[in-house]
């Protein structure tokens, strides 16, 4: 892998700073007047990294392994194999179930669609589109173009690759504090498997892990390691991947579970942590559901729990014994491995959780196969994980019908098996409420786009030629996020409870007088909105920063001389043409009023068009 | 710092006009919520320090360890303490220089320590500037451990799931309501002249707590609120360009998403407009806040900063939120909780001395809440998920150096002890709203709709203010 494009950071020495906002950030050659003194400092990010909701810094240097001193890290020579569809997946098309049968007037699963649904899907499934990808969308249809990026080779080698290009001595935001999120900016960013890459992101917002608050030296093996790991477990099995992220270190270190023992007289009793968020966050949730999402109620019209505290007490148990693989302090190839059971810790009694039992004497790893099969086959899990993937992917608001479709695909992908992603995923995709022609007046519809979704759509519209070359902006998602308030990072949410709760809607808007949700507004409160809008500036108008990163916009050269042209194709690539025909006309004549003689006065118009389209309402949320 | 802002700040005229603007659309209802509360700001020339209040809720992100902040002192209660904390306890010796002397003993021999680590708390109680809240909590009526376990009475949904409970907290209402009782304490100010759309201010981002029925929680960042760029730059070399940004940014839609961002849009600027105008002609504020460690401290300094400014933004009442994250101390708590709590004592000392600079330490109330408190047993090197805790009130209208609420026997079986070592709380946190909301100002009938379930307990003023 060609890394030449990625460190390009100006180093004067190759000295790992101790502290990153000290000896990192601070001389990161920003100019002072360039930033706005009311933007958000280095210092306050530390709110957000220590964990407004309270999962803070978790340290981990008592739990057995020490994090404290500088790791090293060896290539792994043969990487663990993708987990995932090797052809591909049964279709769950109309015709071959188990979807219900299309709305005969929307016509989503052949190629009877033009270059705007195409664009719509393309920003719905990855990170918006480009006259290939729309080419592609065209000539493959929806069900197909799924297929091809579903085969495409996992691009995920992370870890491999911040060894090769050593990361140790040459860390990419001058401090290894921060490289866990790098190495997932990165893959966001440059990897051509879009549709895994948002499968990543989703699913890193379901199953959260925060490299930062399990120790600061290590983030770019742990990080990496788990983008990894998430990564290879995009398109397979639900139960192998809830499997994979409980006996991760990763995982294993953020809520607690390694070194959790066994009630053993001396008074301690076994960390409940996991056990609890497991449950709560990664499959179940609160309340038993029905198949459509919504709650099942009692006789008296009340929800019902899904577990006590008796059923968080036996998992605990169920889930003690888990300790690290590592040995000594030297090396961090540990992060890519599973942990291990020692069987002195492990609880050896019976335990009993959400009408399960694992008789006496099971062993750990028994016990906690025995302990996931339970969870994973809950009948909430199936509505549980398709409302998440839904609002991830497609829109806030689903209709329960739309729930209960991707959660009968979960159940049964129509082959027999449960927990299929890559079904689940595609049958998202493809249903009528994905694809069907967006009213733009109804409420229910769309949702507000992810920050970090967009700062990765534009990194690569600025790097269609090589999308290789979009790593350049790696660099400005850390340092934005870390030193101006960039509202969001991959992996770097503030706690397992995730950037924002599934159910937030903004107060004081008719969304919440209309009980409708909108949760990325959590974060775009109203500093942020504006920091957002400020921020984008800052990277479409330059194309130097810290780190010398180049937009090639040459492919849009040929509509600079036509403004109208010009927001056309900018609006029909970044935001589907959904721009409203008065945000049209205003864009289009501030364009019309720049010069546009030169190519330098063209190249300045093609960056305000591609901003003034990513800072209107009508992109910023996608319909 | 706040005025290096390029463009000259909205001189009065301009000002006034912005009023004039805002309440001519204020029939609009929530499409305006701001300009709902704009009036008052007309006043702030005749606004003065003299009647003015501000509650400041500090929580505590994550359920604070409660055992280990005030912790069991007398021998009888810190020997089963130290029993079933073992290494995660602290012992007598080493808690004897910080125990908390009541200027009236506890009823029942009971004595409790503060954290070592808390040496300005320590000094503002011995002042009687800081009080201690015993086991308090969530609760929907009187409860006692054996209740809870036989299902005779109703329980909060969720008591040990951080989110649900740090929703519940705040909001004391049914989840469907979308206010949160600070919210609901700033309406009741609302058919007075001192509302403003800063009477409910978040330094820590979005929280329920803040919003009202009527009133809209304003949020600030630690160092500000934010401009918008395209008013100090010619964007692209473009002024057209400039102009069209905000245009785009703000114009009113008729889709809800996108009109509840442009809508938060709006709001950004209105706000940011009026506090950059009160920034100018406010002094600067010359208390030191460590900042640089702290983000408690940051926080709690723009707290001080705005509250400097109360007389520009013609306010008579206000609550601010502010967070510290980190308490989910499920491991390596020896490490971990002793610099969280540290870091709260610092921020305490600091803010309140800035309230002493402003003149207004006797008009400014700090008062602690966390999700739950924490299990009395040690899970290894942590304590897991409880319910009750202690918390802490501090200012000098606060009759401190005393508990309020009863103090609970944790020995197993004890009346407020449930079997597996968590407090079941004695005082419900809306009894703490109320007795805040008293002294704030709202009336007795006014703090029975703010607070649901007040008369099911059987105190609504638990004696804070002398």
């Amino acid at each position: 892998m060609d890394g030449a494009n990625f460190v390009r950071f100006e180093t004067s020495d190759s000295k790992q700073p101790e502290d990153a906002h000290e000896k990192g950030v601070s001389r990161w050659d920003i100019d002072s007047a360039d930033i706005h003194p009311l933007l958000i400092k280095p210092k306050t990010r530390r709110a957000v990294l220590t964990g407004m909701l309270g999962l803070g810094i978790a340290g981990c240097s008592d739990s057995g392994v020490s994090l404290d001193s500088e790791p090293s890290a060896t290539r792994v020579s043969e990487p663990v194999a993708p987990v995932g569809p090797t052809t591909p997946t049964a279709e769950p098309t109309p015709e071959s179930a188990p979807l219900p049968p299309a709305d005969t007037s929307v016509v989503y699963a052949d190629r009877s669609f033009d270059r705007v649904s195409a664009s719509r899907f393309l920003g719905q499934a990855g990170f918006g589109a480009s006259d290939e990808s729309i080419a592609s969308v065209l000539d493959r249809g929806y069900a197909g173009w799924i297929d091809d990026q579903m085969l495409m080779p996992d691009d995920a080698n992370t870890y491999n690759y911040i060894v090769d290009n050593d990361w140790i001595n040459n860390p990419v935001g001058n401090s290894p504090r921060f490289e866990g999120y790098s190495a997932a900016w990165m893959r966001m960013v440059s990897s051509p498997d879009e549709l895994r890459q948002r499968m990543v992101a989703a699913l890193c917002q379901i199953f959260v892990f925060n490299p930062f608050h399990v120790g600061q030296n290590h983030t770019r093996f742990s990080g990496s390691a788990w983008v990894d790991l998430i990564s290879r477990h995009a398109f397979g099995s639900y139960r192998e991947l809830l499997g994979a992220v409980t006996t991760s270190h990763q995982m294993g270190m953020y809520l607690t579970l390694i070194n959790s023992r066994r009630e053993d007289g001396s008074g301690a009793m076994p960390d409940e942590n996991f056990a609890r968020e497991v449950m709560q966050l990664f499959s179940i949730g609160l309340v038993e559901l029905n198949l459509d999402g919504t709650a099942r109620l009692d006789g008296n019209g009340n929800a019902i729990d899904t577990y006590g505290t008796d059923d968080i007490l036996g998992l605990a148990r169920a889930f003690t014994g888990w300790k690290s693989t590592r040995v000594g302090n030297d090396n961090a190839n540990f992060w890519l491995q599973p942990m291990v059971q020692d069987a002195a810790f492990h609880e050896p009694g019976e335990k009993r959780f959400l009408g399960a039992t694992i008789p006496a004497g099971k062993s750990g790893e028994e016990s906690l196969q025995i302990a996931l099969d339970a969870i994973a086959n809950h009948p909430n899990v199936a509505p549980f994980i398709a409302k998440l993937l839904i609002q991830r992917f497609i829109k806030s608001n689903p209709s329960p019908a739309y729930v209960e479709r991707i959660a009968t695909v979960f159940n049964n992908d129509g082959g027999g098996v449960r927990g299929n992603l890559a079904a689940v995923l595609k049958a998202l995709l493809l249903d009528q409420e994905a694809r069907g022609v967006p009213d733009k007046r109804s409420e229910e519809q769309g949702k507000v786009r992810e920050p970090m979704i967009s700062f990765a759509q534009l990194a690569r519209f600025a790097n269609r030629a090589n999308l290789r070359l979009a790593r350049d902006y790696v660099g400005w998602g850390l340092i934005f996020w870390w030193q101006e308030g960039f509202p969001q990072a991959p992996l770097a949410s503030p706690s397992v409870f995730n950037f924002y709760p599934p159910t937030y809607s903004p107060p004081g808007t008719e969304l919440s007088e209309r009980a409708l949700t909108a949760p990325e507004l959590f974060i775009l409160d109203e500093p942020h909105v504006v920091i957002y809008s400020n921020i984008m500036f800052r990277i479409i108008s330059s194309d130097r920063y810290r780190v010398q990163t180049f937009a090639d916009y040459d492919y849009l050269m040929v509509h600079a001389s036509d403004p109208n042209g010009l927001v056309s194709k900018v609006d029909e690539l970044l935001a589907a043409s959904s721009l409203s025909a008065e945000a049209f006309d205003t864009i289009v004549e501030a364009v019309s009023s720049m010069s546009g003689d030169t190519d330098s006065e063209k190249l300045l118009r093609i960056r305000a068009a591609i901003y003034m389209v990513m800072i209107s309402p009508d992109y910023l949320v996608q319909l | 710092m706040i005025n290096n802002y390029p463009d000259k700040p909205l001189g009065s005229a301009a000002r006034r006009e912005f009023l004039k603007r805002t309440a001519a659309t204020s029939a609009l209802g929530v499409a305006a919520p701001m300009a709902l509360q704009l009036s008052a700001v007309t006043n702030a020339a005749a606004a003065s320090g003299e009647d003015y209040k501000a509650l400041v809720c500090i929580f505590l992100y994550g359920g604070n360890d409660h055992f280990n902040t005030v912790v069991p002192y007398d021998a009888v209660q810190h020997a089963h303490y130290e029993k079933v904390r073992g290494s995660i306890g602290t012992s007598r010796a080493a808690l004897a220089a910080s125990k908390l002397n009541p200027a009236i003993a506890l009823e029942g021999g009971y004595e409790y320590a503060l954290s070592p680590h808390m040496p300005n708390l320590l000094q503002m109680w011995n002042q009687g500037r800081a009080g201690i809240q015993l086991n308090v909590g969530t609760l929907m009526e009187p409860t006692t451990a054996v209740q809870q376990r036989n299902g005779s009475v109703e329980i909060p949904p969720n008591i040990f799931a951080h989110n649900l409970q740090q929703d519940f907290w705040q909001r004391l209402e049914d989840a469907g309501a979308n206010s949160g009782w600070g919210g609901r304490l700033a309406d009741r100010m609302l058919s007075q002249e001192d509302a403003s759309p800063f009477s409910s201010i978040s330094i820590a981002g979005n929280s329920v707590m803040m919003t009202g029925q009527h009133t809209m929680v304003t949020n600030v960042t630690p160092t500000g609120t934010s401009l918008l760029r395209a008013r100090s730059t010619n964007m692209f070399g473009s002024a057209q360009v400039s102009a069209a940004v905000e245009k785009l940014m703000t114009t009113q839609s008729g889709h809800l998403f996108k009109e509840a961002h442009a809508s938060l849009v709006r709001r950004s600027l209105e706000a940011n407009d009026i506090l950059e105008d009160a920034f100018s002609r406010a002094p600067a504020l010359n208390t030191q806040f460590t900042t640089a460690e702290e983000p408690l401290s940051e926080q709690l300094r723009k707290v001080a900063e705005l509250i400097s400014i109360r007389g520009e933004l013609g306010v008579k009442r206000q609550i601010f939120f502010v967070g510290q994250g980190g308490y989910d101390t499920h491991s390596n708590s020896n490490t971990t909780h002793p610099a969280l709590v540290g870091a709260l004592d610092t921020a305490l000392q600091q803010f309140y001395d800035a309230t002493v600079e402003l003149g207004v330490s006797d008009k400014v109330t700090t008062f602690t809440g966390s999700d739950f408190g924490r299990s009395l047993s040690n899970n290894g090197d942590g304590s897991d998920h409880g319910w009750g805790g202690h918390q802490i009130v501090m200012g000098d209208a606060v009759a401190g150096g005393r508990f309020y609420g009863t103090p609970p026997d944790i020995r197993d079986g004890g009346e407020q002890m449930m079997s597996s070592r968590r407090l079941v709380p004695s005082t419900s946190i809306e009894q703490v709203g109320s007795s805040l909301g008293r002294w704030f100002g709202v009336s007795d009938g006014d703090l029975a709709d703010v607070f649901p379930r007040l008369d099911r307990f059987d105190s609504d003023d638990l004696g804070y203010f002398s």
